[in-house]
């Protein structure tokens, strides 16, 4: 993989802690992508420690790989360079949690009058909405490092997901959409300006970004998005 | 009257990654493992006089202070926290396994001496190996134009921010950062090779 001198003087900088939070959070990304670039930080660390008079010694020992694999292990973690861990957990269930009663009350109020019985159509219904585990993880850890506060969430029919979201600092909010593929068209025809594809063996699913928010914050969830969507995809 | 950005300590540097690790954020705790891991593996070896135990203590130190980082609470620096992690796990296993005798405990504080390869590494060619790299370290800094080793050495030496140095070389904060990079860029290109050819005599070692 070919790697771009911007993301290397990022990486440089980031070194000496010259960089704002924003592209710190850009340059992890990249090298999370980019295994070269993590090697690239163990060498300015090496003539960092040089400079420094430090021991070179172990500089050929690496533990880390060790490290990543038992804390990523050990918390379930799909893949061990991504951000799934405790405090992720716990939203997650608590995502989950809240989607089992809102499709539960959504489906009282929807199939009250239709002939099944109720706990038959909830039950129904539950299982097509959170059907992809998968999806829903990516779709909860796409608001990641953004200090988002879920509001609302809210289905349709067609198994479509929506967490509306708060961003306390700022008073904007925004939502994202985890639509399969087949309800995507009226997902877009709803506006949203932003959009990611994913693949689980539980089919395609949409994940989309519309709100009050920058387009360089929407682009940061979708990045999210596909960063996670990838590792399910491994 | 305008706000220069003071030096930066080694404790600030860490700073946003330790925050970001503690938000749960591994990718930022796996760059403050790289650049510590030596360190911490040669503080290991002080008292397990093993390499392989001391990766191990090592690990098993990082992996302590990932699962407790919300217990750190920023008045050390990320490495004096890590390393009392990891002098204690050294510790722990030396009186497990009823190997204190030989062992040094009086005096292992974090400023190593003027050769800190002679502490830390068992054998003869561990220690040429790293002064040898240091050597080529020193000496590609020296060859450095001026302009970039003068920004390097105002960074890594004295430890001035980057809008500091702009001050003292009068350019933009862009320049420097710039600078810097590409003197390290130079510099990464012979630890690169170094450490490849390294691997490779290693290899021909146990082939």
């Amino acid at each position: 993989m070919t790697i771009s001198k911007g993301i290397k003087e990022k990486i440089s900088a980031l070194s000496d802690g010259e960089l704002s939070d924003f592209e710190t959070r850009r340059v992890l990304d990249e090298i999370n992508i980019n295994p070269e670039l993590r090697e690239y930080w163990k060498k300015i660390q090496i003539s960092k420690s040089a400079f420094k008079n430090d021991s070179l010694a172990f500089k050929t020992s690496d533990v880390s790989s060790t490290v990543s694999r038992e804390l990523g292990g050990s918390l379930n973690s799909p893949s061990i360079l991504q951000e799934s861990f405790l405090a992720k957990q716990r939203n997650y269930i608590g995502f989950a949690v809240a989607t089992c009663l809102l499709v539960l009350v959504y489906n009282a109020q929807t199939f009250n009058s239709e002939s099944n019985t109720f706990p038959e159509l909830a039950s129904q219904r539950i299982s097509e909405a959170i059907a992809s585990p998968q999806a829903m993880e990516v779709l909860n850890n796409s608001i990641t490092g953004l200090n988002a506060e879920l509001q609302t969430l809210q289905s349709d029919p067609k198994g479509s997901l929506r967490a509306n979201y708060l961003l306390p600092s700022t008073g904007k909010t925004f939502n994202v959409s985890l639509s399969p593929i087949d309800s995507s068209s009226s997902l877009s025809a709803k506006g949203a300006s932003r959009i990611a594809y994913l693949r689980t063996k539980d089919g395609v699913f949409v994940i989309s970004v519309s709100g009050n928010i920058t387009t360089e914050k929407k682009l940061e969830i979708l990045q999210n998005a596909n960063f996670f969507a990838n590792n399910v995809n491994k | 009257m305008k706000h220069i950005k003071k030096k930066i300590s080694n404790k600030e540097i860490d700073l946003s990654l330790v925050r970001r690790a503690k938000k749960g954020d591994y990718r930022a705790f796996d760059l403050l493992v790289l650049k510590y891991q030596s360190r911490v593996i040669a503080t290991a070896f002080k008292y397990v006089k093993e390499r392989q135990l001391a990766e191990d203590v090592a690990q098993e130190a990082f992996i302590k202070s990932f699962k407790s980082i919300d217990s750190f609470r920023e008045e050390s620096s990320f490495y004096t926290w890590v390393y009392r992690i990891a002098v204690n796990t050294a510790k722990n296993y030396l009186v497990s396994t009823k190997r204190r005798d030989g062992v040094v405990i009086s005096d292992l504080s974090q400023d190593d001496s003027f050769y800190p390869e002679k502490l830390d590494v068992d054998s003869p060619q561990e220690i040429l190996k790293a002064s040898e790299l240091r050597d080529l370290i020193f000496e590609t800094l020296s060859s450095l134009g001026e302009e970039t080793r003068t920004a390097l050495s105002l960074r890594e030496f004295d430890g001035l921010s980057y809008e500091q140095i702009a001050e003292i070389v009068n350019c933009p904060v862009g320049t420097v950062r710039s600078r810097i990079f590409r003197g390290r860029e130079m510099i990464e290109e012979v630890v690169g090779k170094h450490m490849d050819k390294n691997s490779i005599n290693q290899n021909t070692k146990i082939s």
